[in-house]
Parts: structure tokens; sequence; C-alpha cells
């Protein structure tokens, strides 16, 4: 445990915040593709955050124990239906008619976009905080 | 002061003075010059207990301060990596040399105050 073992897990979760900032804009961006590489239109993706090992354990500190980064596990395909769109001209249409358009909704992706932001901005003022604390010991009995 | 992060940057030209600084300091102290470099602190037998903590402190400096060298470089080739990991390893440098800066002037504090005494 030492002054930068924070700092690395800080670093972890900026960097998760990063990729679901990243998926999110590939959401936003896919948000009407309809033909994709494994076939049918683009489903939503999440990113599944796993717990991150930083500091090595050294026997009998709590605190190492205690410190966790982040990392991303996975990412997963939203599982809900596709969006039904009548539009007989489109290419993709069905015989119906209808057109299977991704499940991706742009209120739920700009909520998950200012998520990230804030959370990144949470990160970086923690951040901030420790280098304070750093310099103010620097100045221990000055 | 942000001067170590900032040069970094621009070249090597702060590790170059604080190696400069350092090797003044160890001459000043030990009475003898030398060129030390901030890679190498390598203590030598004949030195005082000053230059010797000067040393191991330039040693426990030195690996920050070459992981900042090694981020600027490949930021500047364009390598993979997070901006904020990279700015991240600048800190740590930062941090470290800020230590180093503060060490070296209690050390000097104390061997003026010691010079004085007679």
């Amino acid at each position: 445990m030492n002054l930068f073992d924070s700092m690395n897990v800080l670093s972890s979760g900026l960097s998760a915040e990063r990729a679901r900032l990243d998926v999110t804009s590939s959401n936003l961006a896919n948000a009407n593709t309809t033909r994709t590489a494994e076939g049918g239109p683009y489903k939503r993706r999440d990113p599944v955050f796993g717990t991150l090992e930083i500091a090595p354990q050294q026997f009998g500190s709590v605190m190492d124990e205690a410190l966790t980064g982040v990392e991303v596990s996975e990412i997963v395909s939203d599982t809900n239906e596709p969006r039904q769109v009548y539009d007989p001209s489109h290419p993709d249409a069905a015989d119906d008619g209808y057109v299977a358009m991704p499940n991706i909704t742009q209120v739920e992706e700009m909520v998950n976009m200012l998520n990230a932001t804030r959370s990144y901005e949470a990160q970086l003022t923690a951040m901030h905080s420790i280098v304070d604390m750093a310099e103010k010991a620097l100045g221990i009995g000055r | 002061m942000d001067m170590s992060a900032l040069t970094q940057w621009f070249g090597q030209v702060m590790p170059q003075g604080a190696a400069r600084k350092n090797e003044a300091v160890q001459s000043l102290i030990s009475g003898q010059s030398k060129t030390g470099s901030l890679q190498e602190p390598a203590p030598n037998e004949s030195s005082s207990g000053f230059s010797k903590v000067l040393a191991r402190l330039t040693g426990a400096v030195s690996e920050p301060q070459a992981a900042s060298e090694r981020v600027v470089e490949q930021f500047a080739r364009g390598a993979e990596g997070d901006l904020h990991q990279s700015m991240m390893t600048l800190e740590k440098g930062d941090i470290s040399f800020k230590f180093l800066m503060t060490a070296k002037n209690r050390l000097i504090d104390a061997y003026k105050e010691i010079s004085r005494m007679a």
C-alpha cells in the first residue's frame, strides 16, 4: 500500500468509464443500423464491470484487500427485441413491410453518457485530492 | 512547480538539470567533483553519509522519472494508450521529483547548519 496505489485504482476507474463512453458512442452511432456481420439489426451493447486486483497482496495488510480497481469484464448484447418500424420501401423490410431496427433509445444512451462523464469527473476530483494531499505532506515542517 | 512534467515535453532538459543539481550537491557535500547521473546513483565507498542518502533518494525517484519519459515518448509516437494514464504517470513522476527536491533541500539545510557550527 503506497501513495500511488490509489492513483492506480483511479486510473483503472477512468479507463472503465472511458470504455463505457466508447460503448455508448457505438450504440448511438448504430441507432439505425439494420445490417451487421452476425445478421439482423445492430444490438445495443452494455459493458459489464468487474473488480481488478491492483496492489500485490501483502501479508496482514487490510488496505491491500480493500483496494480493488475496476476493469471491463465483458461487453454484453441487450436481449430486448428489435424495434419494428413499418417501412415497406426499406430494402431490409420483411414481407409484412416491417423493418427490424436496433433496440436503442437515444434518451437512454444520453443518460448513460452523462453518467459516465460525471463518474469520470468524480474520479478526477479524487485524483486531485490525492495529489493535493501528497503536496501538503511534502510541506510538513515548513 | 510543474517544471518536471512540463519540461518532459520539451526534451530531457529537466533530468539533466536534476542530475547536474544533484552532482553539484554531491560534490558540495563530499568535497570532490564527480559525474553522477540521475539514472546511476552508484554510491561510492568514500562518500559521506549525506551523499549516500542523496544517492539512495535519486535511485528511488529515477524509476517514476523514467516512466514519465517512456510515456511521453509513447505518446509522441502515437502509440495506443489512454490519455489519463499518461497524465497520471507524469503526475507520479512530478510528485516523486518534488519529494526529491524537498529531501535535497532538507539535507542541504542540515549541512549548512552543521557547517556553521564552527
